[in-house]
């Protein structure tokens, strides 16, 4: 192989081969050819240095920091949700309570008086339900049609 | 690719999750950085589309595929922000300080060899260099020849077939060494150029 062939080679050629290796027509000229090997080594060691000088770059010092900010900022997060642990905790307590001792006062009449029961059923209460059960009025949406839900 | 951090395991639900956040994304702040710096050849819109893109990478981390490559997943976020914010990167390329590529080469040519350049001179080269080569070929040359990535793995990065990412590779790997030899006329001359 020619220097000039060998030329437009080195100038596409992967790193790999121009430092020798493998065994291709290109790295066996450069083994053979001092110039052509010298011009390799010039692109390798250029290239090389450009990389290493990438490799030490880095974000400003704020970068963290920002990060850390604006990450707390995000819907989801769960350093947000941390945040309001301490007023969704006695929420949740209240709302426990409450589904704890409504049933037992629901056994206890017999019939519901449930917010969910339309006004006109909730002001003449005419269900009786069977001993030990409760019942629960649910507005469908649709006047002529109500659910009573036994439990 | 060098130091390639372990492929994620998607545990991720459907919300931010800290944990994976922490494991999957923080070890890519520096590589997010500098694949930054190669798109907008800027340190300080750098700095803004490394921010954006974690905080992005966060959001979305439950979109992460499991058999994917975190960094094909940050580098597609990286791009896409880095677009928006610089808007039409044929304009910002025409940005390019043309005295930079005289004064970078002329830093080259002064020391006579890449060893005696300080850190600062050396990157005001590479961006210099770079400001040479279209958007494509700076970011596969990049990936494949600094970062040391497979062109098919550069390729799924960029999201365009093999076959064109070698192409460009080849395109900017001449244009970059052509401007190295330059530096060098006594070893151009043998090589025919």
């Amino acid at each position: 192989m020619k220097c000039e062939e060998a030329g437009e080679l080195i100038f596409e050629a992967d790193l790999e081969e121009l430092g020798m290796g493998g065994d291709s027509p290109l790295t066996g000229h450069l083994r053979e050819c001092g110039e052509c090997r010298q011009a390799a080594e010039v692109i390798l060691g250029t290239e090389s240095a450009f990389a290493a000088a990438f490799d030490s770059l880095a974000p400003g010092r704020s970068f963290e920091e920002s990060v850390v900010t604006a990450i707390s900022a995000v819907p989801g997060s769960s350093r947000r949700r941390l945040r309001a642990l301490p007023v969704l905790l006695p929420l949740a307590a209240a709302a426990a309570l409450f589904l704890l001792i409504f049933p037992l006062w629901n056994r206890e009449v017999g019939v519901v008086r449930d917010p969910f029961v339309p006004a006109l059923l909730a002001e003449a209460p005419a269900l009786r339900t069977p001993s030990e059960r409760s019942a629960m009025i649910l507005d469908s949406g649709d006047p002529d049609y109500q659910i009573i839900w036994l439990f | 690719m060098r130091d390639e951090p372990e492929r994620a395991v998607d545990e991720g639900g459907g919300s931010p999750d800290p944990a994976l956040f922490d494991k999957l994304v923080r070890p890519f702040y520096q590589r997010i950085y500098r694949w930054a710096l190669v798109m907008t050849r800027d340190p300080d819109d750098a700095d803004d589309v490394t921010q954006e893109t974690v905080i992005r990478a966060y959001r979305h981390i439950a979109t992460f595929r499991k058999e994917g490559r975190v960094s094909t997943w940050l580098y597609r976020i990286t791009r896409n922000v880095a677009m928006e914010m610089m808007g039409n990167p044929r304009k910002q390329r025409e940005r390019s300080d043309e005295r930079a590529i005289e004064n970078a080469a002329g830093s080259l040519r002064t020391d006579g060899s890449e060893g005696g350049l300080d850190h600062q001179q050396l990157l005001r080269i590479v961006h210099a260099f770079f400001g040479e080569l279209s958007d494509r070929q700076r970011e596969v040359f990049d990936l494949v020849d600094l970062q040391g990535c497979e062109p098919i793995e550069a390729a799924e990065m960029l999201e365009i077939d093999a076959a064109t990412a070698r192409t460009h590779l080849f395109r900017a790997r001449r244009l970059i060494r052509k401007r190295i030899m330059e530096h060098h006329p006594e070893l151009a001359e043998v090589l025919g150029r």
